[in-house]
């Protein structure tokens, strides 16, 4: 099958081309600058946007790029401007759209998907001919190939809602918030010298780095945006690795929408063995290089 | 015979006291124009007498800061002998042939009273001066000191020319003089006077006479001035602290005055409109003697907050805007009266109250700061919906899960699972004699899980009947309430109220002191009557009746224990000798920290504060726990979750883990039952 | 000038309160409490603050179920001028939802829909654009601020890594983030008001929903799976591979 790979972030096109291997002839789109990330992702064509981009400028170029390639199924990665092009996609018509797909099969013209529903409360499986996939970041590791795919430059249409200028995201603050995963330290370190073999671990995760309220508020071995809790910041990732941390209510109220939590304590009787699905019971300065090598090697 | 001085002394007075009497009348009748907040006030007239005559005629509260308490007591009393004399003074001088007291030994005692207090009075000045100015006492500093000097001033002059007046009569140079008092008084009943004569040459001749008249000018002079002064300055509360005593709302603190939703217009306190005529006898009663401030947690923890400044800044809001409100109509009123909160009452301050009552509790006069800071928080909630960021929060979470957490509320119950207990929830069975009620904190927390599962085997040991409600209790509404939100909190307090209708429960005993307060009071204020214990009581009295074995621990000998007053517990309830009482049934090694009891410093976590972020100053958890550091205790135990949380995260971040334990008095209890 | 603004309002179970059936895993949502969806009040939160702002009115369109009503009259407490609750929601499907919300929506005078960006229950964040799409307008996403002039509109829109500056004319469709304001708690007076407000309901135009099939619903877990290891070594494999599981 013919398809066409959106994404304003060449990562998740390189994940999504690289997922859909077998039986699909990938053509990729992505904005200048990002092909980089994708373009050994293995798709049989490839295609960059020049100019600014917005949903309405791109859903207009990726029609017309997906009627002259004739692409059966069109994927656009889950990000903001992601879902809004496929929604206008879907809305001028000729597209059925699923969105946040984890997981996709085809068979006898008919898709198969899963996505999490109810904040990751349940699993949907679906059956639909949808012909428009929006796919949630993370669907598989981009494996990438020696061999590096021709690219043509396109120059955006005209869009009816145009670009003024860009401000800078402020990259100063944390925004854990939005993390995928987290790496979440408490009192239990100990002391500030411990922040580097919990940056390994964070980077060997690609997570970021958190705090229980003593270490963010009390101590500034954090910055105060990095307070997970009642008094912080609520975080939802999909993994919460949380390091020498009681687990107080307080605590808890800020991270207990994550939908895997790990949990390393010493103290056998932590509330936060409660509130987690693995726990290792020991010294975290013993365990976490262990579980540094093993997620390396 | 008319005489001059007699002309002069009566326009003199008359035109005194008109002027008092119209700074009064003004004053007053604002308190009775503006106001718009309704209060409900029970008569109990023996028991106002009692308070009147214990906190007026004795001084009683005053006596909660020793040394300043003596100093106003005695220059209290001392005015009190002196207004006799003072009387006598002018009836005689405008009418020198009137006898205001028929001589005899009851005048000369009277005297004897005037001339030894004035002396007193004398020293005390000497005293507060050196208290304001040398010793520098902080809660005087930075207010109104000139005020405090003029008024220390004109007392002085007052009772140094009573002497010299008394010196010239002595040495008989007033002999004759129209208007002259104390003639024939035995020098007996006048030692002081007549110490000073001794001192002195005899005066005598017309210089003499001049020099009488030159005192006696001043010494009226000085009296009427001080007249005219009293109801623009702090000495107001000579005439409104004695009123404010007597009409105090009740002896019970921080009964919050509910609000009609349907049938009120305006909700909490936005303008000076928005209090009582009890609150406007408050504001002229404060003496800003700054005793709130200087017990306030919030204050001495580094935070801006002053409960003086806020009565203080209230009452100079009615000065400046009330006569003119007053004279003007509905619509010229909105636009005299300013909103007082922003200006000159900062919101921050506002929310920084844990409404601990310490104030409340310290204050001479008995003016209650709570209730109005509480009203002013309202008018920022409910017709703003304005109040911290996490306060919202909470208030969102007490709507859809009936507690201030993110908390699934089927699973209220579940700590009590595999206890054996009647959960109502799930059992829907009443027979039971007695209630426990759990409450948020003891339902959700790990820690305090412990406790509340201490608290059931006590009740399992003593053999009483009881029960939970499970996911069937919900918050009492205590958070809402203090933080203002009287909307929510009636709200939750009307299904509490009809759950426990449903179950016919007429017992409960609680382990929180915040649960105890709202439904004991706040519930009852609602219509419900049943009986209800805290757990220290309760534990109490099952020991006392035997029906509790409890033995000491090896561990006890090398423990120090001291306990930690919950304001709920203490200040509202006054429960503060009840679980001193069980701990030292046990152990002796027990040790005070420094305030306690009805002084006690607050954990920081009432008033919704538990909720919210403290970031300006010190910890006030951390204050308290230096207290019991000082004193070396090993176990602080406590009585209230919410001084759990507080205490045992202080202890964590402090460092003091291994040091310091934190225990309930239910867990106290519950590792030495028998 | 004064703008009417509609605003689109989700009414979801409460996240909080989903359970699982314990034998079969299905997750069923029928008796679990209703409440606003959190991007919804940041929706009601901008209309109402550019009605503040410009003058004009406010309108809420619920499409739920009629047990969403008392939804609509927190809507009208936050100060939300008048609004309706269409009935027959079946299910997150948003090309239907959109479909139902479009047929009312296109009777409407209107110069802005304000839509939440995402909701927190499905996740699908492709509402905005097809409701767009279906009335040809145009579409200022994840909007940060918003600023109206005549029939100009600018849009600050935060994306991933950078924010862009959006212009374009009305009539438009703009969908807000959690970031774009703080939902404003209601002022009693105006819940109060809002209590004694009739809620008026329709059904659902069209009816039927076509497209996909569900089939099943599952939790992918009960609860914390909790599993131990006093020897941390022994876990150190089974941890690695839920790491990996949900970081790839
Ligand atoms: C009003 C209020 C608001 C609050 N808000 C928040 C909030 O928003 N966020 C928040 O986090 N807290 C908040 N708290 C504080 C909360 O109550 C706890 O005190 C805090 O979360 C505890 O932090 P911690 O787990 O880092 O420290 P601790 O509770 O001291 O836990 C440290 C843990 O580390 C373990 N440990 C020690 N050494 C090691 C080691 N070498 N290896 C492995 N484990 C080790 C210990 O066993 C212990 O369990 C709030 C408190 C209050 C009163
Ligand atoms: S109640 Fe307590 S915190 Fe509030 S003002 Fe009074 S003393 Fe301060
Ligand atoms: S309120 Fe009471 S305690 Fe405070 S300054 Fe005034 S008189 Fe003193």
């Amino acid at each position: 099958m013919k398809t066409l790979i959106f994404s304003d972030d060449g990562e998740i096109a390189a994940q999504i081309s690289s997922y859909l291997k077998e039986g699909f002839e990938n053509t990729i789109v992505t904005l200048k600058g990002e092909e980089g990330k994708c373009r050994r992702s293995g798709a049989r064509s490839m295609f960059i946007f020049t100019g600014q981009p917005t949903a309405s400028g791109l859903s207009l170029a990726l029609k017309k790029l997906k009627d002259q390639n004739s692409a059966d199924l069109v994927f656009i990665g889950s990000t903001a401007i992601g879902r809004d092009t496929a929604g206008l996609l879907a809305g001028s018509g000729g597209f059925k759209p699923l969105s946040e797909v984890t997981s996709v099969q085809f068979s006898n013209g008919k898709a198969t998907t899963t996505r999490y529903l109810y904040g990751g409360k349940s699993v949907l499986t679906e059956e639909s001919d949808s012909n428009l996939f929006v796919v949630a970041p993370g669907i598989s590791e981009a494996s990438l190939t020696e061999n590096e795919t021709e690219i043509t430059e396109i120059s955006l249409d005209q869009s009816p809602v145009t670009v003024e200028g860009e401000d800078q995201k402020s990259t100063g603050g944390a925004d854990i918030e939005k993390a995928k995963v987290i790496v979440s330290i408490g009192r239990g370190l100990g002391k500030p010298d411990g922040l580097k073999l919990v940056e390994q671990l964070a980077s060997a995760v690609k997570g970021e780095i958190a705090g229980s309220r003593p270490v963010c508020l009390d101590y500034h071995w954090l910055s105060e945006d990095r307070q997970v809790g009642l008094s912080g910041k609520k975080v939802r990732p999909r993994l919460y690795i949380a390091l020498g941390i009681s687990g107080q209510i307080q605590h808890i109220a800020g991270m207990r929408g994550s939908r895997t939590v790990v949990a390393i304590n010493k103290d056998k009787s932590a509330p936060i063995f409660e509130e987690c699905d693995y726990g290792l019971i020991g010294d975290l300065y013993t365990i976490v290089p262990k579980l540094v090598t093993a997620l390396t090697s | 015979m008319i005489y001059l001085s007699s002309v002069l002394l009566l326009i003199g007075l008359l035109v005194a006291v008109a002027s008092f009497l119209y700074t009064l009348y003004s004053l007053f009748w604002n308190a009775v124009k503006i106001p718009e907040k309704k209060i409900r006030m029970k008569i109990s007239l023996p028991r106002r007498i009692y308070i009147l005559i214990r906190n007026v005629a004795l001084q009683g509260k005053l006596f909660k800061d020793l040394s300043g308490g003596i100093m106003h007591a005695l220059m209290f009393w001392g005015f009190v002998a002196f207004a006799g004399y003072s009387a006598t003074f002018f009836a005689r001088g405008i009418d020198p042939s009137y006898e205001l007291i028929s001589p005899g030994l009851f005048k000369d005692v009277i005297f004897l009273t005037v001339d030894i207090f004035a002396i007193v009075v004398i020293v005390d000045v000497i005293y507060a001066v050196s208290r304001r100015w040398i010793l520098k006492i902080p809660r005087y500093q930075g207010y109104n000191g000139f005020e405090a000097a003029f008024i220390l001033l004109l007392v002085s002059v007052l009772m140094v020319t009573y002497y010299a007046l008394g010196v010239l009569r002595m040495d008989g140079a007033s002999a004759g003089i129209p208007g002259a008092i104390m003639e024939g008084i035995p020098p007996a009943f006048t030692p002081v006077t007549g110490f000073f004569a001794s001192l002195f040459p005899a005066a005598s001749g017309s210089g003499a006479v001049d020099l009488y008249w030159v005192l006696y000018s001043i010494h009226a002079i000085d009296f009427l001035t001080f007249l005219v002064y009293i109801p623009t300055s702090k000495h107001l509360h000579l005439v409104a602290a004695p009123l404010n005593v007597l009409l105090s709302k009740d002896t019970k603190p921080a009964q919050l005055t509910p609000i009609d939703f349907e049938n009120q217009k305006r909700f909490g306190a936005s303008d000076i409109r928005d209090f009582s005529w009890k609150d406007y006898l408050d504001f002229y009663s404060c003496t800003e003697c700054g005793r709130c401030t200087y017990n306030c947690p919030a204050f001495l923890t580094g935070k801006t907050l002053s409960p003086r400044d806020i009565i203080w800044d209230l009452r100079e809001v009615v000065i400046a805007q009330g006569s003119k409100a007053r004279h003007s109509g509905i619509e010229e009123r909105d636009k005299i009266l300013t909103p007082v909160i922003g200006d000159p009452i900062s919101e921050e301050d506002l929310w920084s109250c844990t409404t601990c009552m310490a104030c409340v509790e310290q204050c001479p006069v008995m003016i209650d700061h709570v209730e109005k800071i509480v009203d002013m928080r309202r008018s920022l909630v409910l017709n703003q919906g304005k109040a911290p960021k996490e306060t919202i929060e909470t208030y969102t979470n007490m709507e859809n899960y009936g507690s201030p957490w993110v908390n699934d509320p089927s699973t209220r119950g579940d700590w009590a699972k595999d206890l054996g207990i009647n959960i109502l929830s799930e059992t829907q069975n009443d027979d039971f004699d007695i209630l426990y009620w759990v409450g948020c904190v003891a339902s959700y927390d790990r820690r305090n899980q412990d406790i509340a599962k201490s608290i059931v085997s006590i009740l399992k040991k003593a053999n009483v009947k009881f029960a939970i409600l499970g996911s069937e209790e919900k918050c009492t509404g205590d958070p809402a309430k203090r933080t203002g939100n009287e909307y929510l909190a009636q709200n939750l307090a009307t299904a509490n109220i009809e759950t426990l209708n449903r179950h016919k429960v007429h017992r409960v005993i609680t382990g929180c002191p915040h649960c105890f307060n709202s439904l004991k009071n706040d519930y009852k204020a609602m219509g419900l009557e049943m009986e209800v214990i805290h757990h220290t009581e309760f534990i109490n009295q099952l020991v006392s009746l035997g029906k509790l074995d409890l033995k000491s621990l090896e561990s006890d000998d090398k423990e120090k224990f001291t306990y930690h007053d919950s304001c709920y517990l203490g200040r509202y309830n006054k429960i503060y000798e009840e679980p001193r009482t069980i701990i030292k049934a046990v152990t002796d090694n027990y040790e005070e920290m420094e305030m306690n009891k009805s002084k006690a410093l607050c954990c920081g976590a009432g008033g919704g504060r538990l909720w919210m972020n403290e970031t300006v100053g010190t910890k006030i958890s951390h204050k308290r726990m230096e207290m019991a550091d000082k004193i070396n205790a090993t176990t602080v135990v406590t009585a209230c979750p919410y001084c759990m949380v507080m205490l045992d995260d202080a202890r964590r971040v402090m460092g003091k883990e291994e040091k310091m334990h934190i225990t309930d008095i239910a867990e106290f209890v519950a590792s030495r039952l028998n | 000038m004064p703008y009417n603004i509609i605003v689109l309002i989700k009414v979801i179970p409460d996240l909080e309160q989903i359970k699982p059936n314990p034998t079969t895993g299905e997750i069923v949502t029928d008796r679990t409490p209703l409440r606003l969806e959190t991007l919804s009040e940041n929706a009601i939160e901008a209309a109402v603050q550019l009605k503040e702002k410009y003058g004009g009115k406010v309108f809420g369109l619920i499409f739920g179920k009629p047990e969403s009503a008392p939804m609509l009259k927190k809507a009208f407490a936050m100060g939300v001028d008048d609004g309706i609750v269409i009935t027959g929601y079946k299910g997150n499907n948003p090309v239907y939802t959109a479909e139902v919300l479009c047929g009312k929506i296109k009777g409407m005078q209107y110069d802005l829909i304000i839509a939440g960006n995402q909701s927190a229950d499905t996740y699908t964040g492709l509402l905005p654009g097809i409701i767009s799409g279906k009335l040809g307008i145009n579409l200022l996403g994840n909007a940060l601020t918003i600023a109206l002039e005549e029939r100009k509109i600018r849009v600050k829109s935060t994306l991933e890594k950078k924010i862009q500056n959006l212009n374009a004319t009305l009539p438009a469709v703009v969908s807000v983030t959690q970031e774009t304001n703080q939902p404003r708690l209601p002022p009693v007076m105006q819940i109060m008001a809002a209590g004694r407000k009739q809620i008026v309901t329709e059904a659902a135009q069209p009816q039927t929903m076509t497209g996909t099939l569900q089939i099943s619903n599952k939790a992918p877990r009960s609860e914390r799976k909790r599993q131990l290891y006093e020897k941390p070594e022994e876990g150190i494999a089974a941890v690695v591979r839920a790491i990996k599981e949900e970081i790839r």
